[in-house]
């Protein structure tokens, strides 16, 4: 059984770690976060021994401390199952000053669905300094922002139609791509990178056709910043310039696919099927 | 001697649509006539990167469009972005020349 307890710094490893697990191929996770005040006379190791004897068979628990604030415990395997015995051995330990809190175990989650919410919210806890690149850019969002992205990523799967956004600063160039997608697909539109962002908080949509080279940026540092974002982002990046450093970039950033302008029905129509293949139900559970 | 403009890319992504045709023609005049006011403002400002920038998105627009050698030309502007002023004035007459063939083609492809 590994368990990992960390005192400081916690949050980018804490985000690392979320992000490492909702990839596929991991299997069930479960999380859950625990008031640390209810926990106040247990030191750490004494809640990590309680936790490894309850959780003996419930797989690979790994503990995070957040300061005095909360505790992450995250486990792979049963996750109801595993979360009601995590919640047995807090309830036993409870020791919380002026009486026992109503909810000592504030959150129940599955981080493969959503592990973009959790690293959202737990990167708003961060120092207020940037922590990428990208964020000199200004792609920033209020809580209210990021609330509304979360509830609309969680529609993705229900969507009758896949939603694109093609981004790109000339008009002419929207109108042929907006045409030719809404034969089946929605489509939104953004003619700069400061729309494009925003537009992509207020839609969350599935795929992103995303210029290069815009009036106010780059779209490589929105595309890095979607990417580190959103778990779920399908972005193919658009470019009249077909430069090497263009397609390393790219690469980079971890996009989906790179079209070169000018674009034809095939290598759209390629790209799309792409898309679909990536969303399949033989794939299901790639993207949260 | 073949077509100023290709539309065989164009009209496969509008499906023969000839009102959306239309509609990408006239955006065609709106933004090529931006470019090259913009263009030519940069020759009185000696602005580089905004120069190479709008040859760039007129470029775009006319790759996009099937206009083959006014994308050649722009493409030409974008990567001499930092010529001499009497070579960008070279440059831009040629781009202006060109632009305005393709207009001349496309009133012409509806008779509008």
């Amino acid at each position: 059984m590994l368990i990992q307890a960390i005192d400081r710094d916690v949050v980018p490893q804490l985000i690392a770690f979320i992000e490492g697990i909702s990839r596929p191929s991991t299997g069930t996770f479960g999380l859950a976060v625990i008031d640390r005040t209810c926990l106040a006379p247990l030191t750490n190791d004494q809640f990590i021994l309680a936790i490894e004897l309850a959780l003996a068979e419930g797989g690979s628990p790994r503990v995070f401390f957040l300061g005095t604030e909360e505790i992450y415990v995250f486990w792979q395997g049963l996750a109801q199952r595993v979360f009601a015995q995590l919640k047995d051995v807090v309830l036993s330990k409870l020791a919380a000053p002026g009486g026992t809190p109503s909810n000592p175990v504030i959150a129940f989650m599955d981080p493969q669905v959503q592990a973009n919410a959790l690293c959202l919210a737990l990167r708003a806890r961060l120092p207020n300094v940037p922590k990428t690149e990208t964020e000199f850019q200004g792609f920033t969002a209020c809580q209210t922002q990021i609330n509304l992205f979360h509830s609309v990523c969680q529609l993705r799967r229900s969507r009758q139609k896949p939603l694109i956004l093609v981004v790109d600063d000339q008009a002419f160039i929207r109108k042929i791509l907006k045409d030719f997608l809404l034969r089946d697909f929605a489509v939104e539109t953004a003619s700069t990178l400061q729309d494009a962002w925003g537009t992509y908080l207020n839609c969350a949509p599935d795929l992103t056709f995303l210029d290069v080279e815009l009036g106010d940026g780059n779209g490589h540092d929105l595309a890095c910043h979607i990417k580190t974002m959103d778990a779920g982002a399908y972005v193919v990046m658009v470019t009249g310039n077909n430069y090497l450093s263009d397609i390393e970039q790219a690469k980079k950033n971890k996009v989906d696919g790179f079209i070169a302008k000018p674009f034809n029905i095939q290598n759209i129509r390629g790209c799309l099927d792409r898309f679909a293949q990536s969303r399949s139900p033989l794939k299901k559970g790639m993207r949260p | 001697m073949s077509d100023i403009v290709n539309l065989d890319n164009l009209r496969a992504l509008t499906d023969g649509d000839v009102d959306t045709e239309l509609e990408l023609f006239d955006l065609f005049y709106e933004s090529s006539a931006e470019c090259l006011a913009a263009l030519k403002a940069c020759l009185e400002t000696g602005e580089g990167e905004i120069w190479r920038k709008q040859a760039h998105a007129l470029k775009g627009i006319a790759l996009g469009l099937g206009a083959q050698e006014l994308g050649d030309l722009c493409k030409q502007a974008q990567d001499q972005w930092e010529a001499s002023l009497d070579t960008k004035q070279k440059m831009l007459a040629e781009i202006r020349d060109c632009q305005e063939n393709v207009e001349t083609f496309l009133r012409n492809v509806h008779g509008v």
